[in-house]
């Protein structure tokens, strides 16, 4: 499929999930009870309109032969650095608070290293987690003076399903 | 009036320049740029976590310190924009367009000297103009009410959305996704949740830095994937030339700082609109100003010096509506406020009478910690640039892992975690479709202002809109967003005309 | 089944056993629960540095900020906590976040322990206004309630926006039909300054600087009694223009839910001890705080009571919801 085609195709969706979680928001209270979807059904009316309009211009330049300019070439093997990365994020998310600053951070780290950097530099991934870790929680706790979060029982029982 | 304004710069400077004032604002200048530089650390993150120092201190040197601070955020900021991609702060989304392309094509060295060199200029010229004009500018500024706002607000996303003719569908669609995250949150006018879907977290909204972080860093870091493995180790650069700029480049230069500063400038004095507009603001303007926008985003160094100079000037008017009325003008301030406050000092037109050696004090070390902080970018910018010497397979871990740990100090809450990570795959998938991310930062940053002034309006008025025509300023501004809008397609008709006139 | 409730029980004696053998028994966690800079993060971290710093507790006491959600996102997280380690300031904004159905977490899921502070609001108009004093402007508004164009800071139900209704409805005047138009930061100023609102309701200290300078008239403050010296000397309370109501902006300290018996008293005991020591009185001084100091018991009546004032207000302009959940 074209880009444009897709993007448009996104832009009517897009608008129209929004739009219909527009209506779902309650009453205003106080004033007018439509006061506040007035805006978000603006624009999602107008990302409708934009996504048609994109869908239109595309037709016509589909129907005069003209090509998209083709999109650089991709190294095959990107998706798992992408799905990757995407889920290790995910993960720290989770990790960053029951686990602390520290121990999720290296794992996080490491693991992002191991990745990204191939697994055969294993040592300078060692090195490079380390220094990363301990250099940014000096900063932020000594010369910043902002707390980071440590290794919390509580949270990690409630976390693993307060088994005990 | 004249020679009393010399004579209380001059006791301003005295105060500034005492030994123990003076070796605050070099720490306080090159703490804050540190600061500006880690994604996510902002000015005021950096003045609130000084607020401490006020106990400790005498009222004038905790000021200088932290308007110190405040500069040097103001100059570091840009730095990771330019050679990663990642705006410090929302003030320098805009130096990415063109910053970070030129560091790209090896003239890393240009950029850090050219943005030092702009926002020592766009700040000294505001400086000047903090001292002449600072009262009757404050005063005008109070003539923008809610309906001028709102209307300042589309007359920038027109002017974003509206890059190019090509784009110009695409520019808006990316526009209303970037309005649409603003509507997240408790609704300010009625108190009603929104696409909150019962999280607690989502109640206050999402952080426009946040979403910087996500579409620009994490998605960059993504895009970059495709070609990670293919590149290999020669798209890093080895060596490093002196930073300073060429005298052709200084020829492009000049006349687009000049100009954007006067816009910076008065966007700070109002208190409603922040260093990311301005900056957003005098790139578009420089883009449809200049000779040859075709280059911009591609590494145009006038799109660098640009939004620099005007984001620095901003930060200088934005101490405007402070200090002369009380009213702070960015969250920055407002922190500042607050210290002043803790003295039981009372900003305001009498803070000049009262306290001249206070007021002037600090004024004079908006002068020299300027100097200082050009001083300090210069070397510490060659130390910088070699983060390029870094292969991208380690240099982006490391990103990803500061980025997170940015996001984290805006609400000390590892919730905006997921946030960022969807975040960065928008950015991802923006960028494959060709989708340009500028107007939705844009939108991002002035999205809920923009719609609680169209709100706050009608409530004005009681519902009526003729309230968005009811002054000159509105009405002017509405003339500027139509014209920005046609733009690309007048300038599209002019160059046909002239090519049509040079065939014939 | 019944096993494990007993294991539970038997853990549940050995923690608190541990905790009750010697409280504290370790360092403090002190949340401010918004973003540095603000009120609650300078009381919280002023309060941390007094008893840290006096030797009154001991123990180390930084201080973590926890913004989000007008402060549900801190009370959440306070309530989830079993260690009694963990303190917090808040002030009315925790009964009405409650009470507009932002969260269905109360001031019943937080332990009072003292109150520190008062703060009072105030009423100003711009100078040119034709309102000269409180009473002008509610008969104003008892003329035609749209006419008055109420601005504060932060949206409709929050403080700001309660008081001026405490004070209006204390008149007698009927408060459902006043506009309020929410701003955020200084922008509410700014449009007073700019005669694009007609009043503003705002806290003593916002209002200082420009009365100072002459820009604004304040028509009253919620104090029970005039303000001793500054500039705000000169601005009659309501009870002094015949408005019989008072609105205090308290602020206090609070420990997690369920607090055992001696860690409450420990902690208000050192409260107090903190209150009167002449670093903590320098403090209010500069901040322009009124110093107060209500312990525990008295302070949770006054909640209850508090709370039930709040409800009536919102429950007459429609704005009181019951959480769901």
């Amino acid at each position: 499929m074209r880009r444009d085609t897709v993007v448009g195709l996104f832009s009517v969706l897009l608008g129209g999930l929004y739009g219909a979680a527009t209506l779902q928001i309650r009453d205003a209270t106080i004033g007018n009870p439509w006061s506040p979807r007035v805006f978000p059904l603006g624009i999602s009316v107008f990302l409708i309109l934009l996504g048609v309009a994109a869908l239109v211009v595309d037709r016509k330049k589909a129907s005069a032969g003209h090509r998209e300019s083709a999109s650089g070439a991709k190294d095959p093997g990107c998706i798992k650095l992408i799905v990757g990365t995407v889920v290790l994020c995910g993960a720290y998310g989770f990790a960053f608070e029951p686990l602390g600053y520290i121990l999720s951070t290296l794992c996080f780290m490491f693991c992002l290293l191991t990745l990204v950097n191939e697994p055969k530099r294993w040592v300078a991934n060692i090195v490079i987690t380390l220094i990363f870790t301990f250099a940014l929680w000096g900063t932020f706790v000594y010369v910043f003076d902002i707390m980071l979060p440590s290794f919390n029982l509580e949270e990690v029982r409630g976390w693993i399903g307060g088994g005990i | 009036m004249e020679a009393n304004v010399m004579q209380n710069l001059m006791l301003g400077f005295s105060v500034a320049m005492k030994w123990q004032n003076f070796g605050m604002m070099i720490v306080g200048s090159a703490l804050g740029t540190v600061l500006g530089m880690l994604p996510g650390l902002g000015p005021s993150t950096g003045i609130a976590l000084l607020l401490p120092l006020t106990f400790v201190m005498p009222p004038e040197m905790a000021l200088i310190t932290m308007c110190a601070v405040y500069y040097g955020a103001m100059f570091g900021g840009s730095r990771s924009s330019i050679l990663l991609n990642i705006p410090g702060d929302g003030a320098a989304v805009a130096s990415c367009f063109d910053g970070y392309p030129m560091a790209q094509q090896g003239r890393a060295e240009a950029a850090l000297a050219i943005s030092a060199i702009a926002s020592f200029i766009g700040g000294l010229i505001s400086c000047v103009a903090f001292v002449a004009v600072a009262v009757p500018v404050a005063r005008f500024a109070l003539r923008f009410g809610p309906p001028e706002y709102f209307v300042l607000m589309i007359f920038a996303l027109a002017a974003t959305a509206a890059i190019s003719k090509e784009a110009i569908l695409k520019g808006l669609i990316s526009m209303c996704i970037g309005l649409m995250l603003t509507t997240v949150g408790i609704d300010l006018q009625s108190g009603v949740q929104r696409f909150t879907f019962g999280s607690v977290e989502l109640q206050s909204g999402i952080d426009f830095v946040v979403v910087i972080i996500g579409v620009y860093g994490l998605g960059e870091i993504l895009k970059e994937y495709q070609t990670l493995r293919m590149k290999g180790e020669a798209s890093v650069q080895k060596k490093f030339g002196r930073i300073w700029i060429s005298w052709n480049d200084w020829k492009r230069c000049w006349l687009p700082m000049l100009r954007q500063t006067p816009i910076g400038f008065f966007i700070g004095v109002l208190p409603g609109a922040g260093g990311t507009i301005a900056a957003m603001m005098s790139y578009n303007n420089e883009k449809q100003l200049s000779r040859h926008p075709e280059e911009f985003g591609k590494g145009a160094i006038e799109g660098l010096a640009a939004p620099e100079a005007a984001n620095n000037a901003c930060s200088i008017g934005a101490m405007i509506p402070m200090f002369t009325l009380g009213i702070p003008g960015s969250g920055t301030t407002a922190v500042m406020l607050g210290a002043l406050m803790i003295y039981g000092l009372q900003p305001g037109p009498l803070l000049f009478q009262n306290n001249p050696e206070i007021a002037w004090g600090v004024i004079a070390s908006l002068f020299l910690a300027n100097v200082i902080c050009a001083i300090i970018n210069i070397p510490l910018a060659g130390l910088l640039v070699r983060v390029l010497a870094v292969p991208p397979r380690v240099l982006y871990p490391l990103v990803i892992g500061m980025a997170f740990l940015g996001v984290y100090t805006i609400n000390y809450s590892a919730a905006e975690f997921l946030l960022l990570t969807l975040l960065g795959l928008l950015g991802y998938f923006m960028k494959c479709y060709k989708i340009p991310t500028a107007p939705l930062i844009l939108a991002v940053v002035v999205g809920a202002n923009m719609e609680q002034s169209f709100r706050q309006a009608l409530l004005m008025s009681d519902g009526s809109g003729a309230i968005f025509f009811r002054s000159a300023i509105c009405n002017v501004l509405w003339f500027l967003a139509a014209i920005s809008i046609a733009w690309p397609f007048i300038s599209d008709w002019l160059q046909k005309r002239k090519n049509v006139a040079r065939a014939a | 089944m019944f096993r494990k409730l007993a294991m539970a029980t038997v853990l549940v004696m050995v923690f608190a056993g541990s905790a009750l053998a010697a409280f504290p028994g370790r360092n403090f966690e002190c949340i401010a629960p918004a973003g540095p800079g603000g009120g609650w993060d300078t009381t919280m971290r002023m309060v941390a540095r007094v008893l840290t710093e006096k030797g009154i507790v001991g123990r180390a006491m930084p201080v973590i900020n926890k913004p989000g959600g007008g402060g549900g996102v801190a009370l959440a997280y306070i309530n989830a906590r079993k260690d009694p380690h963990t303190i917090a300031v808040y002030s009315p904004p925790l009964l009405l976040i409650n009470l507009t159905g932002q969260t269905e977490l109360s001031y019943k899921n937080v332990t009072p322990l003292a109150m520190l502070i008062n703060d009072f609001g105030a009423f100003a108009v711009p100078k040119d206004s034709p309102y000269k004093n409180i009473n002008d402007l509610f008969d104003a508004i008892r003329e035609d309630p749209k006419s008055v164009k109420l601005g504060g800071t932060s949206s409709p139900g929050s403080m700001d926006h309660i008081q001026f209704l405490h004070a209006a409805k204390a008149a007698g005047v009927d408060v459902k039909g006043i506009p309020y138009i929410a701003f955020q930061g200084g922008e509410a100023l700014a449009a007073l300054l700019g005669s694009h609102i007609d009043v503003y309701t705002t806290g003593m200290a916002e209002v200082v600087g420009p009365l100072e300078a002459g820009d604004i008239r304040v028509l009253a403050i919620t104090s029970p009694e005039r303000i001793k010296e500054g500039p705000l000397a000169q601005v009659p309370t309501l009870k002094e223009q015949g408005v019989d109501a008072v609105f205090i902006n308290w602020r206090g300290i609070f420990g997690i839910p369920n607090m055992p018996e001696e860690a409450r008293n420990f902690m208000e005991d050192a409260l107090k001890k903190m209150s009167e020591t002449p670093e903590w009185a320098e403090i209010c001084a500069r901040n322009g705080w009124t110093q107060v100091f209500m312990g525990s018991s008295e302070f949770s009546a006054f909640l209850e009571k508090t709370n039930e004032e709040y409800k009536s207000l919102l429950e007459t302009i429609g704005l009181y919801q019951q959480a769901k959940n």
